[in-house]
């Protein structure tokens, strides 16, 4: 119990150190537990230089299973599968030989001046301290911004344009 | 428990703040008035910067060609609309608008734009040598250039000689005729680099000649000008200790003067291509400059040549050693993948090269094994043999120099880097050329040419970790100069062939250290990026 609260008042404090100013595309949560179930909310706070949203493209990191998207009233979802190398054990004794690689949510238009949120469910890789960095490809009526940079190894990922998404994976408690 | 509800009155405050949504946005340039990119035919009255939201300006800088930097005063600020009064006297060429404005969220925003007024100056030294580029290098600049080298090193050659072997004979006019050979025909190629820089043809341009010694081939010419005449006058000086001194002095600039030119010592790590270029001259220097001693003292003082020949050839197997070591280095470094030997015009030249050099080491060897035993055993034919032989080692030097010229003013990099007409080429002027590895293995390779303020070409060639060609999406660069306080100018690049990407204009308004970074989008989700610095001067 003691690790869970000081986990969330540590993932808290990261939340709004990095919080601060940034307007970007982010994930509301950006701190999660190793090998466990996480709701990935995607906020999406402002269109591409002022022209309303029109599509958010997911890219899923490796080693995230069981991707589930939630549909939204007036955009059309669409997932892309990949084939894995080797079927892997799914929970439940189920084996899948395949994973979502990419989300899509085609529709809107979202308007700069409104905000949304894109969710979806996932299982998490059992790979604690690590970062899994969400691409995500917001397209707009004009121009596209893609939210794919990574920070450098060493590097701080304050001082990226258009950074990808993190997420921060703890040991489990 | 007191001391757990204690902790959480101020967890659950953070975290409420911490999933509270941002919504916050930042602002950024949705237009500007002139465009970025616009050629003017007059000085605009007003300067525009449109953002997307209100933006409260925090540093503006108008800077010019020549690098004047003015603020422009704010006129009016409507909702995202920055209205600047534009200096009085524009001067015509290019400007730079940079900006650094907060928006609502205070989270500053900064960029930069270009226009020029009046035409958009032509390069004539990007243009002119891009001619010459497609062509190859020109047969003038060819053979003033391997006449330079042979005088350059048989006088440091020379004087090396005399200081670490012995005195020998008409030594005093083998130096002073070779150094001031040398001083003159550097001074020529000099002329000559900067007439073709300009695409001129005259020595008689005084800008060819500024020009030229702005390059860092000028740097080097000047070196090699002071090391030649220090030798001359070391040779004309009539007392002993300061043309020893002059001697000495001579001979180290003159091996530093060729350690600091060419692609190899452009070439990304500058440091150690640099010492392996001092190596291979040194070692070259010593070579030809023992070969014209070797020469007199056999034809003129036989009877004492048997000692200065033992000496000589302890001397030069180190020599031969450093010198092969040292080549196949700097060729290595250049070409990377054992393949461009045969497969680009460089490589053949270096195949060639080396063929040459094989050829000597042949005659070498039989002066080392056969001859010097005779000579010592005192055979009579020896001597002319021997003389004979090393004549033939001279003539096969003078070949060796002769590829050299020719290899040193071509460009390692196989094919001309772009097929665009009228794009410089890694020939043209003083191109800054460099290789940088990102994430993957991946490497660019940037060119950026004439790497004078003004029009210039970047050109980047990208190659996955594989060695093969990288065929992105799309290519952006953004450049950046911290030091005159203008922020990124974005721009896209231009694919010309699978991997080779350029962007030419005339952003690179000033002299200076320009911030380059490359991000080459491989798909919709991943781009790799690349960033380096670059002089411009």
């Amino acid at each position: 119990m003691t690790t869970r609260i000081s986990f969330c008042l540590a993932a808290a404090l990261a939340a709004t150190a990095a919080g601060g100013a940034r307007a970007h595309v982010t994930l509301e949560q950006p701190n999660a537990f190793a090998d466990s179930y996480y709701k990935a909310v995607l906020q999406v706070s402002h269109g591409c230089k002022s022209s309303p949203t029109v599509a958010v493209r997911v890219r899923i990191p490796e080693g995230v299973m069981n991707v589930k998207p939630q549909p939204k009233p007036g955009w059309t979802l669409a997932v892309t599968r990949t084939k894995l190398a080797q079927p892997v054990d799914a929970g439940h004794g189920r084996m899948v030989s395949e994973r979502v690689s990419e989300v899509a949510w085609q529709g809107g238009p979202l308007a700069d001046d409104h905000f949304d949120e894109f969710r979806m469910t996932m299982k998490l890789p059992d790979r604690p301290g690590a970062t899994l960095y969400v691409p995500v490809v917001q397209e707009c009526v004009e121009g596209v911004t893609r939210w794919i940079e990574v920070p450098e190894a060493g590097k701080p990922a304050a001082a990226l344009k258009e950074p990808a998404p993190a997420l921060k994976l703890a040991p489990k408690p | 428990m007191t001391a757990a509800r204690a902790w959480a009155a101020p967890a659950l405050a953070l975290l409420l703040l911490a999933c509270a949504p941002r919504v916050l946005a930042h602002a950024s340039l949705v237009s500007s008035v002139p465009a970025d990119g616009a050629s003017l035919d007059a000085a605009p009255a007003e300067l525009v910067l449109r953002f997307d939201e209100p933006v409260h300006p925090v540093q503006l800088r108008l800077v010019d060609a020549t690098g004047r930097a003015v603020e422009p005063r704010v006129a009016r600020v409507e909702h995202g609309a920055l209205h600047l009064a534009a200096p009085a006297g524009m001067a015509t060429g290019a400007h730079v608008l940079s900006y650094r404005v907060t928006s609502s969220d205070s989270h500053p925003v900064a960029g930069a734009i270009t226009f020029s007024i009046g035409a958009p100056a032509p390069a004539p030294a990007a243009r002119g040598a891009a001619a010459r580029a497609d062509s190859g290098p020109d047969a003038v600049s060819i053979a003033l250039r391997a006449a330079r080298d042979i005088a350059l090193l048989a006088a440091t050659g020379a004087a090396l000689f005399v200081l670490a072997v012995r005195p020998f004979p008409g030594q005093r006019r083998t130096l002073a005729v070779a150094g001031l050979a040398a001083a003159l025909l550097s001074a020529l190629c000099l002329g000559w680099h900067g007439a073709v820089l300009l695409g001129a043809g005259t020595l008689m341009d005084a800008r060819a000649w500024t020009a030229a010694i702005d390059t860092s081939f000028g740097t080097s010419t000047l070196v090699a000008i002071g090391a030649s005449a220090a030798i001359a006058a070391a040779a004309l000086a009539p007392a002993r200790v300061p043309a020893t001194a002059a001697l000495v002095l001579g001979a180290a600039a003159g091996v530093a003067s060729l350690a600091l030119t060419g692609h190899a010592a452009a070439a990304g790590s500058r440091a150690w291509a640099g010492a392996a270029l001092a190596a291979h001259a040194l070692a070259a220097a010593f070579w030809l400059g023992s070969l014209v001693a070797l020469h007199a003292v056999l034809r003129r003082d036989a009877s004492r040549s048997a000692e200065a020949l033992w000496r000589f050839s302890r001397l030069a197997t180190g020599m031969v050693a450093l010198l092969a070591a040292a080549g196949v280095a700097l060729a290595a470094f250049q070409l990377r993948a054992l393949e461009s030997l045969a497969a680009t015009p460089y490589g053949r030249l270096v195949l060639f090269k080396a063929a040459l050099f094989a050829a000597l080491l042949a005659l070498a060897a039989i002066n080392r094994f056969v001859l010097m035993p005779r000579l010592a055993h005192g055979a009579p034919q020896a001597t002319r043999a021997l003389t004979r032989v090393v004549g033939l080692e001279v003539a096969l030097v003078l070949a060796v120099l002769g590829v050299t010229a020719v290899l040193v003013q071509t460009s390692p990099r196989g094919e001309p880097g772009l097929d665009a007409p009228g794009a410089a080429t890694a020939f043209a002027a003083a191109p800054v050329s460099k290789t940088l590895a990102a994430a993957g293995g991946r490497t660019a390779t940037l060119t950026l040419a004439p790497a004078r303020p003004g029009r210039n070409t970047l050109a980047v060639e990208l190659r996955g970790a594989d060695g093969r060609a990288l065929d992105p999406a799309a290519v952006d660069v953004s450049i950046s100069h911290p030091a005159a306080g203008i922020e990124p100018l974005q721009r896209a690049m231009r694919r010309t062939a699978a991997g080779r990407w350029v962007h030419e204009g005339t952003e690179w308004a000033l002299g200076g250290t320009w911030r380059v970074e490359i991000r080459a989008r491989l798909d919709d989700f991943e781009d790799a990026r690349w960033s380096t610095e670059v002089d411009v001067h």
